[in-house]
């Protein structure tokens, strides 16, 4: 009994601390989400950029990397939109005013989405904040980029290019 | 008997207490990185008390600076 106890307990204890990521993988179909634009009430779909090779960046206003990532994906995407570059960068701040402040000192021309119920970071397996996903024209996961630094963007930007070639 | 059934309730006691740790996911963590969160204030100063932590003990490491101690570092 005694034993049976202690094994109970022991078995509690590890089960309340496992924790499993159910991270997308590469080369898998991107699934396709439904989100909010921020600020409004009118949603886009992943579906909606098909045949653009599309970045998609899970980001919050109080993550320091997404400051840096921010002007620099601007400029990026300013300069790849004509050539089939979507960029969807879907927020996670708890309060939407973080969001937007965030957003006046770093803007952006590009999708901004909410998802307020973390439903679709919990899909895609979002492991650190930002973590992006880069797909290509046939919607598949081709790229998976955790953190940002400023040195990023030449890798970023070279597979971009590379997705945009292919067919 | 009365020994068991305490041990039966502090068991019970810690299993209810466990549904309290939850990982936090790293969308959740926007309390934390407030700046009042941080262990140091201020990151410079930080850095140079360590450096003269590390001077006067003639040890080095564990903040995830490298070096032998010398205090050149």
């Amino acid at each position: 009994m005694k034993r049976l106890i202690s094994k109970i307990s022991i078995l509690a204890v590890a089960i309340s601390f496992s924790y499993s990521v159910q991270a997308l993988e590469l080369n898998a179909v991107a699934p396709e989400f439904s989100l909010p634009k921020l600020g409004s009430m009118q949603s886009s779909r992943l579906s909606q950029y098909r045949g653009k090779v599309v970045y998609i960046d899970f980001w919050a206003s109080w993550c320091a990397p997404c400051r840096t990532s921010f002007p620099l994906l601007e400029n990026f995407f300013q300069a790849k939109q004509k050539e089939g570059f979507a960029l969807v960068a879907i927020n996670m701040d708890e309060e939407i005013a973080a969001a937007q402040r965030f957003l006046e000192l770093y803007p952006a021309s590009f999708d901004i989405l909410r998802d307020a119920e973390a439903q679709w970071a919990d899909t895609y397996g979002v492991e650190t904040m930002p973590t992006s996903f880069i797909i290509d024209k046939k919607g598949v996961i081709r790229h998976i980029h955790n953190g940002f630094a400023k040195d990023d963007m030449a890798d970023i930007e070279k597979i971009v290019n590379q997705l945009l070639a292919e067919k | 008997m009365k020994k068991q059934s305490f041990k039966l309730i502090c068991i019970a006691f810690m299993l209810v207490a466990l549904s309290a740790c939850t990982p936090v996911k790293p969308w959740q963590r926007g309390n934390l990185a407030l700046p009042q969160m941080a262990l140091e204030t201020d990151a410079h100063e930080a850095a140079f008390r360590i450096h003269a932590f590390h001077s006067k003990e003639g040890s080095s490491g564990g903040y995830g600076g490298g070096g032998g101690g010398c205090g050149c570092n």
